[in-house]
């Protein structure tokens, strides 16, 4: 098997919260965010990995690690067999160049006083993309690409209607031709119908380009549609990981579960509900053993002193749970 | 039990913008019975929302109620007084909005808001047990201390607890919830769908649901109005709307869902929702709808019976079984969305 074109290896990202002198004074230790605490796994080239979870749970922190948007505080983040977490800026841009990001709100990631064309045109010239008169033909190409008109490209981004602006998100991604394609809930913002077109139009350059993509997202139909293998997120942990297929058709772990039962599908039969009760606790008190016990239906003794291992308890299919483990020892 | 508790009929919501008048509610028409299950399904901009505060007489000025009626136990909301308005509203029908925080009053306590809407003349100590019983019931946990609670130290979740409990503090016949959960989290909009769900047989209400979340309305209601444009296309009970859909806009709202079937391709629709203000006569669909004929586009097309207990707003019902005879537009040249 050839080198997968990104590996992630025990990466933590911890957010330091605001530790004043009374803190200091009363000698309350400095507490932390531990947005991604310890995650490791590869994608190959070519394949798309979908990342699950809800709010919080890490998933878009993770991400913009990867794109080193921001620096993880431990871990091993591999592109193309090069280690970017030792890369200085100089170092890191080329990777930058193979990486890209799409963004959840297209509208916020866009310059309201800037005209499309003049977006895409900086784009190319930060990356020193062709000659000028290549780059004016770049944008004209980029913007039927993502099925918008070539005048558009004299429009402000506060012309267009919020599935539009997405493409315009995805044009200026595709403009320095990555290879990795990060996408952070580019669909949550969208109504149904217009949502139906963002996945179509994705998975229509997916194909065409041949991009690899880190797909993120809190819904897991999408998901199904479009991932090649699924990593379900907990509290800054992967709790489950597998291919597709085999992640829908034997789900192990209980929030897994709980996630598929939460979301009633058209013509799907309903399944065995699993009822989570409670909140997802705050991602700096985290809950000692097993993150996920204190709402688990399974909850067991040992979820509580011993935190599970993500472990491959079916082929190539991972799993963080003890009663799983137990279940298929 | 079909006896009807709600009868909207042409109801028509107009709002003066300085574009000039937006159409948000175009001639709507449905009934909901006792104890009922009812889904109000669209995207944002098809008038599902507006329909509802007509419904409840929360359309604030400049817009207006341009017409219809809405009949409620035999009481027509909409031509009575704001006095006897604001009695129908604590008692008869309730609504729970898509935000609970904005919805909630950020300088009262949890409790001050539900002992608000018990009926007044009550004693205090009762009202006390009243609301903790409330919050109970909604599944609060610790519901004593958390009399006490203003909504900012509440978790989404737990607001809009909040304020299923206010509205269930005078046992309405009504339910009316807009989008109750599209602001939480996936585990938590499914205990709310859950808990809203049990309230209802519970307390016996009418559930009218407003969503444009497909599978919710596939898996809990009894029966669904698809709503386009101001209007709705399509009206079934809901096994018979998602096994035939007889409105080229719900075939494409289904097709548009990915399903667990990755062969199945995804069958979006291209191109946007009309602009509001300046319609045509025909079928607001037409410029999206790849069965749309010249027909469509000539006159107005009326909400016909095309089955059992079931509408449609379309005059090419008997071709839609086939495939589209065109593609509603190429994905790739004339922008959408």
């Amino acid at each position: 098997m050839a080198e997968p074109l990104l590996s992630v290896r025990n990466l933590v990202k911890h957010f330091p919260l605001p530790h004043g002198v009374i803190d200091a004074i009363l000698r309350r230790p400095p507490e932390r965010v531990r947005a991604v605490d310890d995650v490791s796994f590869t994608v190959e080239r070519g394949k798309t990995l979908g990342l699950v979870g809800e709010s919080g749970c890490g998933k878009s922190t993770l991400g913009r690690c990867i794109l080193r948007l921001y620096d993880a505080d431990a871990g091993e983040v591999r592109y193309d067999g090069v280690d970017l977490m030792g890369l200085d800026d100089a170092g890191l841009a080329p990777y930058r160049k193979r990486m890209q990001v799409v963004f959840q709100d297209p509208y916020s990631s866009l310059n309201p006083r800037q005209s499309v064309g003049k977006m895409l045109l900086e784009v190319l010239d930060v990356h020193g993309i062709g000659t000028a008169g290549e780059r004016h033909r770049r944008v004209i190409h980029l913007l039927t690409q993502v099925g918008l008109r070539p005048t558009d490209a004299q429009k402000y981004p506060g012309e267009f209607s919020g599935g539009q602006r997405q493409r315009l998100g995805i044009a200026r991604a595709l403009a320095v031709e990555p290879e990795l394609l990060i996408a952070d809930e580019p669909l949550s913002a969208l109504d149904v119908s217009i949502q139906a077109q963002i996945l179509q139009l994705l998975l229509d350059l997916r194909a065409s380009l041949g991009l690899t993509m880190i797909f993120i997202s809190h819904d897991l139909r999408v998901v199904r549609y479009l991932s090649d293998d699924v990593a379900v997120m907990y509290l800054g942990k992967i709790v489950e990981q597998a291919p597709t297929a085999d992640l829908f058709a034997r789900p192990q772990h209980p929030y897994t579960l709980a996630l598929l039962s939460a979301m009633p599908e058209v013509g799907g039969v309903s399944r065995e509900a699993i009822a989570v009760e409670g909140e997802p606790p705050s991602a700096v008190h985290v809950p000692p053993g097993c993150r996920f016990h204190p709402r688990c239906p399974w909850n067991v003794a040992r979820c509580v002193e011993e935190e599970p291992e993500l472990k491959e308890l079916l082929p190539r299919h991972a799993v963080a749970c003890h009663v799983a483990e137990d279940r298929l020892a | 039990m079909n006896e009807p508790i709600l009868t909207v009929d042409n109801l028509r919501v107009e709002i003066p913008t300085r574009r000039g008048v937006v159409h948000a509610v175009r001639g709507v028409s449905f009934t909901v019975n006792r104890g009922e299950t009812f889904a109000l399904v669209g995207e944002s901009g098809s008038g599902k929302t507006m329909t509802c505060r007509a419904i409840v007489g929360l359309i604030h000025p400049p817009g207006k109620i341009a017409g219809g009626s809405v009949v409620f136990q035999g009481q027509d909301l909409v031509r009575l007084p704001v006095r006897d308005l604001e009695r129908v509203r604590g008692s008869g029908v309730v609504m729970v909005f898509q935000d609970p925080m904005t919805a909630l009053n950020p300088v009262l306590t949890v409790e001050q808001q539900i002992t608000e809407t018990l009926s007044r003349g009550e004693p205090p100590l009762f009202q006390r047990d009243r609301a903790i019983e409330l919050l109970r019931q909604v599944g609060i946990p610790d519901p004593e201390r958390r009399l006490g609670s203003y909504a900012h130290q509440l978790s989404g979740g737990q607001r809009q607890r909040v304020m299923l409990a206010i509205a269930l503090a005078r046992q309405p016949a009504l339910l009316l919830a807009d989008e109750p959960t599209t602001a939480l989290d996936v585990t938590i909009q499914a205990q709310i769908l859950r808990l809203m769900l049990t309230l209802q047989k519970e307390f016996g209400m009418a559930l009218i649901l407003v969503t444009h979340d497909l599978g919710v309305v596939y898996q809990s209601v009894d029966r669904v109005a698809v709503m386009y444009a101001g209007q709705i296309v399509e009206l079934a009970a809901t096994a018979e709307l998602f096994a035939r859909p007889r409105h080229p806009y719900t075939i494409g709202l289904i097709g548009s869902v990915p399903s667990a079937d990755r062969n199945r391709l995804l069958t979006p629709i291209f191109g946007m929702p009309p602009d509001m203000i300046d319609f045509g006569r025909g079928c607001p669909f037409a410029p999206r709808c790849a069965w749309a004929t010249e027909e469509c586009v000539d006159r107005e097309i009326p909400l016909a019976a095309v089955g059992a207990e079931h509408w449609s707003r379309c005059i090419h019902v008997d071709r839609l079984d086939s495939a589209p005879p065109r593609p509603a537009a190429s994905p790739g040249g004339v922008s959408g969305g």
